[in-house]
């Protein structure tokens, strides 16, 4: 499969020297993963953990357009489920990967230039992984108390939006300018 | 944009299958393998990091001690009045427990027939609706799955899951709150009443299938019965303490009681276990039980 810099506007000048760095944006993910399933169970407060791995999906994502975002988010999902203990597969995968499409879909717009909206974006995503994550027990008629749903939820999306500022800056800066990547497509093609 | 679409499709019908071939496998499938064979991959990172934060994690669970020293001294008090209650009724069933283990296939000496590992819990999910975690010993260890899974209580040794996955040099423990968990147990002073608990919220557990007519209370014991039903092994010995009743009730028209148990380990404050490896044959035929 060919994949290349295509998308919806001109890239930049630096962004063409650079190229897609496809290979970055899954070292960053590698790493996050590795922090997502040692590290970061640890820091457990209220039963929430903060969430790098949907930082890294949304801010390549908002980078790299839908398709990156999306298989991002299925490649992360996937390795946190095989190397965390959890006990399913593919649940986490399909939420980050609507998680990547949906950030994706932004990708170069003016209204997520800044710092803030990526970082309300990470928090509004790990909310839904969390509601997604929720509806999937109950599906699996797992009890739930709808109290600790909530405090999970709360604790998880703001410890997600304390770390969210750092991880984009570190995303945005190995990943450089945004442009859409299309698959099948010669940098340049409009 | 139609090659996009189906690269995502493609990727979205890859999870839905994921799902549902994990679902409906057995511990021994094709993608449970893969992901012990994964979570081994990342046993030494997890098991470095793991050491690494244990001291700030014994700073926090120290300052998180002081906040609540004056709440846990007076429940402790509490309990203490209830414990010395319970040590006399112990000894007189501590007579009749020895008859019971008498009974053959029972195999109330659980710290004979297994040999205790000691492990350190690596990992924890990622996620709090899973009640898993990784610890670092696997089957060069004497580990296997439906290995039972022991921890220090609030009143001793005490159950509190099975290992679900086995690799080389490190498994996974599925928690007793993990849903579809059903353990055959037995309460003190109930004349050793059988019944099955199971999870119904985070941190309670409920039992079912105890007559209306055996007297059930609160603070009594509940206990691992060493068999699901009649005729068919647990895949836990007879004999490990589990928790103690919270409650009891029923309708007048019901013929069994329902029983509520507050478990003596919670698991999201353990830092290690012990795993029972099993030695003798009894203790192997339990942990092969389908």
């Amino acid at each position: 499969m060919i994949i290349s810099a295509g998308g919806t506007g001109p890239p930049s000048a630096g962004s063409i020297t650079r190229g897609p760095r496809l290979w970055m944006a899954a070292l960053l993910l590698v790493v996050a993963v590795v922090l997502q399933v040692s590290l970061m169970p640890f820091i457990n407060i209220a039963g929430g953990i903060p969430d790098v791995v949907v930082c890294v999906v949304v801010a390549t994502g908002l980078l790299r357009g839908p398709l990156v975002g999306a298989v991002a988010g299925a490649a992360g999902g996937f390795l946190v489920e095989l190397t965390s203990p959890i006990g399913t597969l593919g649940v986490l995968a399909l939420l980050y990967l609507v998680v990547g499409w949906g950030a994706g879909r932004l990708c170069g717009r003016d209204e997520v230039r800044g710092l803030l909206p990526p970082v309300v974006l990470c928090v509004i995503a790990e909310v839904l992984v969390e509601v997604g994550a929720a509806f999937v027990q109950l599906m699996l008629s797992r009890p739930l108390d709808i109290g600790d749903v909530v405090r999970t939820l709360l604790a998880s999306a703001i410890m997600t939006g304390l770390i969210a500022a750092p991880v984009v800056a570190i995303v945005r800066r190995a990943l450089g300018a945004p442009f859409v990547v299309e698959p099948f497509s010669m940098p340049g093609d409009q | 944009m139609l090659a996009r679409r189906l690269i995502v499709g493609g990727l979205v019908v890859l999870c839905l299958i994921a799902l549902s071939i994990y679902g409906r496998e057995t511990s021994s499938g094709p993608l449970h393998g893969i992901q012990s064979g994964a979570g081994t991959l990342v046993t030494p990172i997890q098991d470095g990091v793991s050491r690494a934060v244990q001291p700030v994690r014994s700073a926090w669970d120290w300052a998180k001690s002081l906040v609540n020293a004056r709440d846990r001294a007076a429940q402790l008090a509490k309990q203490n009045q209830q414990l010395r209650a319970e040590i006399v009724q112990s000894q007189i069933n501590g007579e009749l427990n020895k008859q019971l283990v008498t009974v053959p296939g029972l195999g109330n000496q659980w710290n004979v027939d297994y040999r205790q590992v000691p492990a350190d819990i690596i990992g924890w999910s990622t996620s709090p609706y899973y009640d898993e975690a990784r610890i670092d010993k696997g089957t060069s260890s004497g580990v296997i799955v439906n290995s039972p899974v022991i921890a220090k209580g609030s009143a001793g040794p005490a159950l509190v899951g099975v290992i679900t996955q086995a690799g080389p040099i490190s498994s996974t423990i599925s928690f007793l709150s993990q849903p579809q968990t059903s353990v055959g147990v037995a309460i003190t002073n109930a004349s050793s009443a059988f019944g099955i608990m199971q999870p119904t919220a985070p941190g309670a557990f409920e039992i079912t299938g105890i007559p209306v007519s055996k007297p059930v209370a609160d603070g009594d014991i509940v206990y691992t019965a060493g068999f699901r039903a009649l005729g068919q092994l647990s895949i836990f010995p007879r004999g490990i303490p589990i928790g103690l009743v919270t409650g009891v009730g029923h309708r007048e028209t019901d013929v069994q009681q329902t029983v509520q148990v507050d478990p003596f380990v919670d698991p999201n404050s353990l830092a290690y276990v012990v795993a029972l490896a099993p030695k003798s044959a009894l203790a192997l035929q339990r942990a092969t039980t389908p």
